[in-house]
């Protein structure tokens, strides 16, 4: 393992059990002088005298590793392939320990489990942090290894295949002092994020407000004798004006985002409602059986009128389950659980079929031109289909009454970016109007009768995302016989959370 | 006749009517409501082949009582007193809990398999009747075994001695198995995972042929002494591999040894049938013969263009699964766990050849 990849760990911790049985802990973080030392009162672990381990963990964030030469993709690799706690006895290593897949001191497990509670002898230095030991590290985000002895240890003893400990009270002890010291580093972890976060939040809460920044500058202003009555009017005309526009943008930001909160509110409700709708769906494919069954019975006159009717329902039916299906991509569990990246044809596929009903309705078509080997960078699923689902209604609701109903997605990526185009034949974008669609509640679609009139934040939720992946969405001039074309197009390099996002 | 026990809590009617239907005339449906004291076994006391348990159960019947508990509990019930005969689990393929849960159910003991309500009893009405056919008669097979050796469940399988060998390393069911753990190691090990059998594409790719040219019916009727014939073989197509390789060897006797099998097989058995038999081809490099089937797209795929996949616990004897590039590109269904340390290290360069970069 290269030292200049050790060099970027957040912290190294250190403990060793005394003779008489007692645990102490050292934590050394990275940046920082201090020395941080734990030194447990009332636990004692009698068998394990001599006993010591270092451990340096690993925080997978781009800060860290900038100096290292290794990328975070090559760190998070080597963390997969070499990460673990490991086990020396007498110097040689007993080789289950810390080797990929193993979880000897149930990290990756209470990770998995997002046990929230702190150990007992924790509480204390755990007090004002908020649910520390979701921080914990998993195993490759530690290496190190624990050093014991068959003299000082016997209680320590390796089986008959040399490849595990004895599964003893003593190893149990072992587990123990090791843990706790992870758990501790833990804490210190959560204290040094908070604090970390603390300094970033100190200059927002010092600095003036706009409207504190307006009055220093009327003050100013006004003690000038340089400057003429008439033009300190003008200002403070100008500066009214900015005032009410200051005024009026905070007002909008509100209103966004409680629509936001509103829509975020709906999530659980959205779930009933595919799980409900997909029953219907299903009911009515049963009436359907039964009503084509008693079709038999009918005059010859009226079966053809009945069985046209009969057609109606499964459209109905197989609409209702291509509605359920598209909220299930936005809501379902696996959307939001990885990040990852995607190729984006299948994607397009679902929402095809997704809304193959109510193109079928409206007589649209929705070409998906995406090359099937083209991927995103990594994003969460979740995401990338609300960027779709966003673009693409906006499209339908454009197109709908055009003699002319075609939306087409296409996209591509290269070294750098990762560009998605969605263009339409609808009523187009006017080139001043371009940006003002992005700005919340501001719209020029239409009425729909199936996708209602929208909530206004579409291309703002877009745009939203797309700068949060380090680009950016934009109409573009559209090429015939489009007449318009929005781009999104971010980065293919991944893009960090900050410096403190654990892997 | 298959006779089929449904215990459901509502709309009986119509879900025994559904599956009467797609039984043509070979299903015979009893239905119940669940039992008010999940005790009471009196229910199983009549002779059936079959149960099909709905994992929702927990509506009110007429008289008032409800279930207290789901179809999984009462499925482990019925396994408990009839582990001799098959189990499904009957449900909705969108209910959350149950997709959470899916997998832990499948691969629990009480369970031989899920059907589902939509998707199974509607639209893949010959499937499922294959299914439930083919459970019911491989129970009955495995109950009519003369004894609960190895050997005789071995035998039951219409194996020879080379392939009893290769299946001992299959981790068969210990000696004095019940029927519901040798189905489940026939079922979900045997014809599962590739290698002492082979299903369709496996075998034509084996051969070295295409898809269509494996099923053209002179190759058919070549082949049909390799084909599996033992129980629940009504629910796909398998071949014994060793029995295909020695029709092969035996056809291809008289031809250029110098050329693999795969490549001899297709110019003997074309010459032998004076038939134009297809290559299987990679669709990656569009070369031939093509090597295995990518585990994700059931493509035809060379070693070189796909990378190994570890996605189950299959032993050791059986074909190894690989991933194709192809997948590693178009698909978002690959796992990075699942692959190894260096395949891991390569997905990203596979998935940016496209580009060129």
């Amino acid at each position: 393992m290269g030292t200049r990849f050790l060099d970027a760990a957040w912290g190294t911790l250190r403990g060793n059990v005394t003779d008489q049985g007692a645990p102490q802990y050292e934590l050394r973080m990275r940046n920082s002088e201090v020395v941080l030392r734990l030194h447990p009162p009332g636990v004692s672990f009698e068998g394990l005298g001599g006993v010591a381990f270092t451990i340096r963990m690993i925080v997978y964030a781009g800060s860290h590793f900038r100096e290292s030469g290794y990328s975070l993709q090559e760190a998070r690799t080597l963390g997969r392939e070499r990460g673990g706690v490991r086990v020396y006895l007498d110097g040689f290593r007993v080789f289950s320990y810390g080797s990929p897949g193993d979880d000897w001191l149930d990290l990756d497990k209470d990770r998995a489990r997002r046990l929230v509670s702190s150990p007992d002898m924790l509480s204390d230095l755990a007090k004002g942090l908020e649910r520390p030991m979701l921080l914990l590290p998993g195993n490759m985000q530690l290496f190190g290894g624990v050093s014991i002895s068959r003299e000082s240890n016997p209680g320590l003893a390796v089986n008959i295949g040399r490849e595990l400990l004895v599964n003893n009270e003593s190893f149990g002890d072992l587990k123990q002092f090791v843990r706790g010291g992870i758990d501790w580093m833990t804490v210190c972890y959560a204290r040094e994020t908070e604090k970390y976060r603390h300094r970033q939040r100190v200059p927002a809460n010092t600095s003036k407000t706009p409207s504190q920044a307006l009055q220093v500058a009327r003050n100013l202003i006004s003690r000038e004798t340089s400057i003429s009555s008439s033009l300190k009017r003008r200002i403070e005309t100008s500066l009214v004006e900015v005032e009410n526009q200051m005024e009026q943008e905070r007002r909008t930001h509100i209103s966004e985002l409680s629509m936001l909160r509103v829509l975020a509110s709906a999530g659980t409700t959205l779930l009933v409602f595919d799980h409900t709708l997909r029953a219907m769906s299903g009911q009515l494919l049963d009436m359907v059986e039964k009503l084509q069954a008693m079709s038999s019975a009918l005059p010859q006159d009226d079966k053809e009128d009945f069985n046209q009717v009969l057609v109606d329902l499964r459209s109905w039916a197989s609409m209702a389950t291509g509605q359920g299906s598209i909220v299930g991509l936005l809501v379902g569990a696996d959307a939001r659980s990885k990040k990852d990246t995607h190729a984006v044809n299948p994607l397009v596929e679902t929402l095809r079929r997704g809304f193959l009903g109510y193109t079928e309705r409206f007589g649209i078509s929705l070409d998906n031109a995406v090359p099937p080997a083209v991927r995103t960078p990594p994003m969460y699923k979740a995401e990338l289909y609300a960027v779709l689902l966003n673009l693409v209604t906006n499209a339908f609701k454009s197109v709908r009454l055009r003699n002319r109903r075609e939306v087409q997605i296409e996209a591509e990526t290269g070294k750098e970016r990762f560009i998605l185009r969605v263009h339409d034949s609808g009523i187009g974008v006017p080139a001043k109007s371009r940006e003002e669609i992005f700005e919340p509640f501001v719209t020029t679609s239409l009425p729909d009768p199936v996708l209602g009139v929208g909530t206004g934040l579409g291309l703002k939720i877009v745009r939203d995302l797309a700068r949060a992946w380090g680009g950016d969405a934009y109409f573009v001039d559209p090429v015939t016989p489009w007449r318009a074309t929005i781009e999104l197009a971010i980065p293919t390099g991944e893009v960090t959370d900050g410096p403190i996002a654990i892997a | 006749m298959v006779r089929l026990l449904l215990l459901e809590d509502e709309d009986r009617g119509p879900i025994k009517a559904r599956i009467e239907k797609l039984g043509q005339g070979h299903l015979k449906v009893d239905a119940l409501p669940p039992p008010k004291d999940i005790g009471d076994a009196t229910y199983l006391d009549e002779n059936r082949d079959l149960f099909l348990i709905d994992y929702e159960l927990d509506t009110r019947q007429a008289d008032g009582s409800i279930a207290a508990y789901r179809g999984t509990t009462l499925g482990a019930r019925v396994r408990e007193i009839k582990p001799e005969f098959p189990i499904i689990l009957l449900t909705r393929s969108d209910l959350p809990v149950w997709t959470s849960e899916r997998r832990t159910v499948e691969a629990s003991r009480t369970f031989d398999d899920v059907l589902y309500k939509e998707e199974d009893l509607r639209d893949n009405q010959g499937s499922t009747l294959s299914k439930l056919v083919s459970l019911a008669q491989g129970y009955r097979a495995l109950r009519n075994v003369k004894d609960r050796t190895i050997a005789s469940l071995l035998d039951s399988l219409g194996t020879d001695d080379e392939v009893k060998k290769e299946a001992l390393q299959a981790h068969p069911p210990e000696a004095d198995w019940k029927a519901v753990e040798a189905a489940r190691w026939i079922r979900y090990v045997l014809l599962r995972y590739p290698g002492i059998m082979y299903d369709s594409a496996h075998a034509a790719t084996a051969l070295g042929i295409s898809f269509d040219s494996f099923a053209l019916e002179p190759v058919q009727t070549l082949l049909q002494s390799a084909k599996y014939r033992g129980p629940f073989c009504e629910e796909g197509r398998f071949w014994w591999r060793h029995k295909l390789f020695d029709i092969a060897y035996t056809l291809c006797e008289s031809s250029d040894n110098t050329l693999g099998l795969r490549q001899s097989f297709r110019i003997a058995a074309g010459r032998h049938f004076n038939l134009l038999l297809e290559p299987s081809i990679d669709p990656e490099s569009n070369l031939s013969p093509a090597d295995t089937i990518c585990y994700l797209l059931g493509i035809p795929v060379r070693i070189e263009t796909s990378l190994p996949y570890w996605p189950d616990e299959r032993p050791s004897v059986m074909d190894e699964a690989r991933v194709s590039f192809k997948a590693i590109r178009e698909t978002n269904q690959i796992q990075d766990n699942f692959l190894d340390s260096a395949g891991r290290g390569m997905l990203e360069s596979i998935r940016q050849q496209m580009h060129g970069t």
